[in-house]
């Protein structure tokens, strides 16, 4: 089947679950499990093709207008996530149908489960930048559904929200990122076949940077690098198919596939190697060492998750051929060991009712299947011989050996809690004296342990016969480093003495002495100061920071009083059209003689000036009405001063109307009780409004300084009999020479009638019913 | 002397407004024969059929030439015909949401869907103006009418105080544009826009104040309109107190025929100016504006007043794409939509500056699809009686809606992922084209605070999701009323969002139409 209908059949099978669900409760789990087989074995077909060097191409849906094509392509590295996605997700599938078994939710567990496991493979197959953006977020959005199943949890519900935000925000700077990283590498930039061939212009961009800098943010909140690790921890909120499938398997790794896809195109220099290592490092340490002090099994294990990834990004960041080999091979084995144990903590949960890690012990005879898978977890996660995890671990140490001794040191480092770690959740729960749990344990029905188990042996058969990954992995590494000739990988569990083997030796031994020494260690951290803060406080210190500068602001800008928005308005507009006048004036033009003035002018505006302060201290409205009508008639005297009669006329008559009105309304208004403001208030008051007057008067003197145009009205004069037939020149212009825009104003007139007339004459009918 | 002739031609783009027009003065001259109680379920359907035919003929200018009309006071270009069309689509939808919201409060009046008409007959013609005054005149038009809307349901508090402020501060405003303008007139002589660039040229030499002054108060008062940070105080409280429908009507259309004014006023008489004055004038305003706008909506409990924060959000976006089209060192040419309409002699900047145009476009259609969408179903869970206290639009109000509703929750899920920009939404299609633009053209830091801030938007937006999925329903919750007409029209927007977020289909080749403004 080609790509696109497979990824397609993924999202129809998402609606359709629902509907199975309700007609065959039982089956439904099977089925779709069956479905998720058929994919992994239709990819698993095309390994051959693509060893041999095919990459299937396909486009749909292509928008090239917009730029976004729905192109995808099967290559090394995206086979090995789409087997992967479609392995692992088979076994979960399985799990999950007899897990939530009789949940009211289980439909909906479908829809989203199917709805994820579709988006993760349009991410691993899209060839476009946009495309695969498309469905980063689409992970996202399930992610959140799936973490938020149980809703009826609060804690569940902030966990949702805190892993949406935090993964939505840096979906938010992937985007720009790749926008520009789209831009950067020109023509056919968002494919991402195209993109690898860009590599020199993309480092030579001045933009590389800044660009690197928004992409890393996505990938680091996906993959949960320090600081936005805790959204990891709260995702234990969610059932646990959802923890093994997308919280340890699948969608955590999104982040290291887009840093391991996008390596050819911005890996390799100084920054990303900087950046990712110091990153990456700190993630594996903090995390890896914290694991050993969490209480739940399965916060346990996603404490351990968070240091594996840190670990992959650290490997990607050192950006060697045999760091990124052992890179992939760490992934897939993670994959396997820890999908395994997360769903045994399920069945520890499910059968014995607690995950506590403190309360479990000796569950290994009533539970010797779930207790087999997590033994065999355990050993894979420790780094032993024959399971595939050993081998993992020699390479990862192998490519931290070409690089000074502090990267090697801090991978070792990183692994000795985890081999503790494997002690903790793998092995000490099924052994030693049984306790009292809340539930009599006893085993998990069949297709709970099946898949568990079956991760389990394929974690150690790998380990033995290493060669059967061989094609799949020396093909993804084959993508991810374009320019290596393709070599064996040698991936076999002896090499002889060497090196590495004594570094697995070393954190083997320095795991053992931990484990033995993890209550004291506990014991210790308890009475470190900042033991005691929540998972994600810093996630919740952030969102309330944020919330209080809002408020902050929102009283501040937003309280609600009209003259503080006006008073607000009104500053910012003199501020920045005073700089302006001040700045850009050039006061020399202003014509000669502008500042003489004749006595009457004096007395008009002495009066002006007068009934404005007047109309400003007025105790009453009427006598504040008054003084306007004063004002305005000084301005019609002066309109008159200075040669036009019309204006001053209409001047006069429009006050007159004005104050009429304004006393008509008066009368029906309550009583008006004058408050002064306090003083500081009355004094910027005050000056704001000198600033406006004094605005206002320079705006007028620059209008006087502009070069005279010629007369508007000797045009009309001179035309308005020839073209118009009219003697009444300011009639002409008004019905004929403007009259669109006495139309207009009719229009703005007729149109505020209507206003008035429905604000005031409608009532509406529930009102006039009422008494 | 040569006598200036109308043809018909010039009548022609004032088409859909004509439209509209008489659609208005039909309702007003019905309503004379209609009592009291008589049944008036036919004036909602009249006005959205009116504002279908209105926005099919706008579409169809869409691939008319760009030519000057009306002496040059008028402008059909496509840019002007896609925005008739965009300010039609809110137009129908805010009209199917207004029928039941109307009768359940029994003021449903022929005056009030008139006046929904007379404004947006006002934004269409304030697209096409290509003058100073007739620009005024048809923003007066617009605003009157909202004006007017905004206080319709006299009842309470709540609606009196928010026409009061914002036929104040609107008042404040309008006035502030008209000085510009004036001082616009005073520097050179004209208020043809496209008759003004070369005396503008003039007077930014010999008297730089003025043009810079008018410039900025212009400026000012679009500001105002498009609720940019500073001038955004009225938004929230407007927005509150106005029904639900206009409101509506305004955070999509308003704010459309506003930024289209503003974006043809620029774009037209840029070239007189300094180019650095509206880069760094829309720059700073869209910076305040995204920032503030999405902290502001970050407290909201009041759905109503956080989606009113939220435009001033997006209108910061906007201005993010506007302050693109003044981008004086764009990067490389990479063509977004391809650059069918501008040849292949078209220079970085004519190409970044159509991609710009197009993004605002887009980002127009999709946050007035989102928005109109939004409020609907906003109107359908609010009640009268809860209104004076407050708590109608609390979001309690969302509290396991899934189960009551599941249609309404999906489709305010599919809203609020809109216009948190999140894929596969119409809203995510719109920020990416307008980022893209921006990055294009240059504005990279200005982008990534855009993408800052919003990451802050996908908070407050998302908890309305929680709140309908993830919550259970809240004991003596009241009856939800359904209303076929608010059903179908959120059935459209849903449709819409969705599909156009997935495939913009027919949607992009009007658009690239679109992008092209004439005098540019």
């Amino acid at each position: 089947m080609p790509l696109g209908p497979l990824i397609l059949s993924g999202f129809l099978a998402a609606l359709a679950a629902p509907w199975l669900h309700r007609a065959l409760p039982r089956r439904t789990s099977a089925a779709v499990s069956l479905f998720l087989l058929a994919l992994f074995v239709s990819f698993a077909r095309r390994l051959p093709d693509i060893s041999s060097g095919t990459v299937s191409l396909a486009r749909y849906g292509e928008l090239p207008r917009l730029g976004f094509a729905l192109d995808f392509r099967l290559d090394g590295l995206a086979l090995l996530f789409a087997l992967l996605i479609t392995g692992i997700g088979t076994a979960v599938a399985l799990y999950a149908g007899s897990y939530l078994h009789e949940h009211p939710g289980l439909g909906r567990f479908y829809f989203f489960f199917l709805a994820f496991m579709a988006s993760m493979l349009g991410l691993v197959l899209a060839d476009n930048l946009l495309a695969l953006f498309l469905f980063w977020e689409l992970t996202s959005l399930a992610s959140y559904a799936l973490i938020g199943f149980e809703h009826q949890r609060s804690t569940a519900r902030k966990a949702a929200l805190q892993s949406l935000l935090v993964t939505v925000a840096g979906g938010q700077a992937l985007l720009v990122g790749l926008l520009l990283v789209g831009m950067m590498a020109g023509e056919g930039g968002f494919s991402l076949t195209t993109l690898d061939t860009r590599r020199e212009v993309l480092h030579a961009h001045p933009l590389y940077l800044p660009a690197l800098a928004l992409v890393l943010l996505g990938a680091f909140t996906k993959s949960a690098q320090l600081p936005f690790h805790s959204w990891l921890l709260g995702a234990m909120e969610a059932p646990a198919p959802v923890s093994a499938y997308l919280h340890s398997a699948t969608l955590v790794k999104a982040g290291v596939y887009l840093l391991l896809r996008l390596f050819p195109a911005l890996g390799g220099t100084l920054a990303w190697e900087v950046t990712l290592v110091c990153v990456g490092g700190a993630t594996m340490l903090w995390c890896g060492w914290l694991a050993l002090v969490q209480e739940d099994l399965k916060r346990v294990l996603a404490q351990a998750t968070l240091c594996v990834l840190g670990t992959l990004v650290l490997l990607v960041g050192l950006g060697t051929p045999a760091s990124l080999r052992a890179a992939l091979i760490f992934l897939v084995a993670h994959a396997l060991y820890k999908g395994g144990l997360f769903l045994v903590a399920g069945n520890v949960d499910h059968e014995a009712g607690t995950r506590r890690v403190a309360a479990l012990s000796g569950l290994g005879w009533r539970m010797p299947l779930t207790t087999t898978a997590a033994l065999l977890a355990a050993l894979a996660m420790a780094g032993i011989a024959p399971a595939l995890g050993f081998i993992a671990k020699e390479g990862v140490y192998e490519a931290g050996l070409e690089h000074p001794a502090r990267v090697t040191t801090a991978l070792v480092l990183g692994f000795i809690p985890t081999v503790a770690v494997a002690g903790i959740a793998g092995v000490r729960p099924f052994l030693g004296p049984a306790t009292r749990t809340p539930l009599e344990p006893h085993e998990a029905p069949v297709s709970m342990w099946l898949g568990p188990v079956a991760l389990g042996i394929l974690g150690v058969v790998l380990g033995l016969v290493p060669g059967a990954l061989e094609p799949l992995l020396g093909d993804a590494v084959a993508t991810v480093a374009p320019g290596v000739p393709r070599r064996p990988l040698e991936l076999e569990l002896w090499h002889g003495f060497t090196l590495a083997l004594g570094l697995s030796a070393v954190s083997l031994a320095g795991g053992l002495a931990i484990y033995a020494a993890r209550e004291p260690l506990r014991r210790l951290y308890a009475r470190l100061p900042g033991a005691r803060l929540p998972t994600g406080w810093g996630f919740s210190a952030v969102l309330e920071g944020l919330k209080k500068v809002a408020d902050a602001q929102t009283r501040v800008l937003q309280d609600g009083y009209l003259r503080h928005y006006l008073l607000i308005t009104w500053s910012v507009t003199l501020g920045l059209v005073g700089f302006t006048l001040l700045t850009k004036a050039r006061w020399w033009l202003l014509p000669p003689g502008w500042g003489e003035v004749h006595f009457v002018e004096v007395v008009v505006a002495t009066l002006v000036v007068l009934a404005t302060i007047a109309a400003a201290r007025a105790e009453s409205r009427l006598a504040a009405v008054a003084a306007l009508g004063v004002v305005g008639l000084g301005v019609a005297l002066l309109f008159l001063f200075f040669g036009a009669p019309d204006l001053a006329l209409t001047q006069s008559v429009v006050e007159a109307l004005t104050v009429v009105v304004f006393a008509l309304v008066l009368l029906r208004l309550p009583r008006y009780h004058p408050s002064r403001p306090p003083r500081p208030a009355l004094l910027r008051d005050v000056l704001i409004s000198l600033a406006g007057g004094g605005l206002m008067t320079g705006l007028v003197l620059l209008a006087s300084a502009a070069p005279p145009h010629p007369h508007v009205s000797d045009y009309f004069v001179e035309h308005s009999v020839e073209a118009a037939h009219g003697h009444n020149i300011v009639n002409v212009i008004l019905t004929d020479f403007r009259a669109l825009d006495t139309l207009g104003e009719t229009t703005v007139l007729a149109v505020a009638a209507v206003g008035v007339h429905a604000i005031l004459k409608l009532r509406p009918r529930t009102e006039e019913e009422e008494p | 002397m040569n006598l200036p002739t109308l043809t018909s031609a010039d009548f022609f783009p004032m088409l859909p407004a004509i439209i509209m027009v008489v659609g208005a003065c039909i309702l007003l001259l019905s309503e004379v024969f209609l009592s009291a109680h008589s049944s008036r379920g036919y004036q909602a359907v009249l006005t959205a059929i009116t504002a279908v035919i209105a926005g099919v003929v706008a579409l169809k200018m869409v691939f008319e030439p760009a030519r000057e009309v009306f002496l040059g006071f008028g402008a059909l270009d496509p840019f002007s015909s896609f925005l008739t069309f965009v300010v039609c689509v809110a137009l129908a939808l805010a009209t199917l949401t207004s029928a039941g919201f109307l009768r359940k409060r029994g003021a449903e009046r022929g005056e009030f869907y008139a006046l929904m008409l007379f404004a947006t007959a006002g934004m269409s013609l304030l697209a096409i103006s290509n003058e100073l005054i007739t620009l005024f005149v048809n923003l007066e038009v617009l605003s009157i009418s909202t004006y007017a809307l905004t206080s319709f349901l006299r009842r309470g508090t709540r609606p009196s105080e928010a026409g009061f402020k914002y036929f104040i501060l609107g008042a404040f405003s309008s006035a502030v544009l008209l000085y510009g303008a004036a001082l616009l007139y005073g520097a050179t002589g004209t208020t043809h826009l496209t008759g003004m660039v070369l005396p503008l040229a003039n007077a930014v030499r010999t008297n730089p104040a003025l043009v810079y002054t008018g410039a900025l108060l212009v400026a000012a008062g679009f500001a105002f309109k498009v609720a940019a940070v500073p001038f955004h105080m009225w938004t929230p409280d407007v927005y509150e107190g106005a029904p639900t429908p206009v409101t509506a009507l305004m955070s999509a259309g308003v704010k459309a025929a506003a930024f289209a004014a503003l974006v043809r006023v620029f774009v037209t008489v840029g070239p007189g100016l300094d180019p650095q004055l509206p880069l760094t004038l829309f720059s700073t305003l869209a910076l305040l504006t995204m920032v503030a706008g999405n902290l502001l909506a970050i407290p909201q409990r009041n759905v109503k007043r956080m989606l009113a924060y939220s435009s001033i959000a997006h209108a910061g976006y906007l201005l993010l794409g506007v302050a693109a089209l003044f981008a004086t060192a764009p990067g490389e040419a990479f063509s977004l939509l391809g650059s069918t309409s501008l040849g292949t002699t078209a220079t970085p900047q004519a190409v970044a500056r159509a991609e710009a145009l197009r993004g605002i476009l887009f980002y127009l259609l999709a946050y007035t699809v989102t928005a109109v969408g939004a409020f609907g179903v906003v109107s359908v869970l609010e009640r009268r009686e809860d209104e004076e206290r407050g708590t109608a639009w609390d979001l309690e109000r969302f509290s396991g809606l899934a189960q009551r509703r599941p249609g309404w929750a999906f489709a305010m899920a599919a809203f609020m992922l809109s216009l948190a920009g999140i894929p596969p939404t119409v809203g995510f299609l719109g920020k990416l084209l307008i980022f893209r633009s921006a990055v294009d053209a240059g504005l990279i830091g200005l982008t990534i605070i855009a993408v800052l801030s919003s990451a802050a938007g996908v908070y407050y937006y998302l908890r309305v999701v929680v709140y309908m999925y993830m919550r259970p329903v809240p004991e003596g919750a009241h009856a939800l009323e359904r209303n076929w007409m608010t059903e179908f029209a959120l059935v459209v927007s849903t449709v819409a969002v969705v599909v156009l977020g997935i495939a913009p289909g027919p949607v992009t080749e009007w658009l690239v139409q679109a992008g092209h403004l004439l005098g540019r």
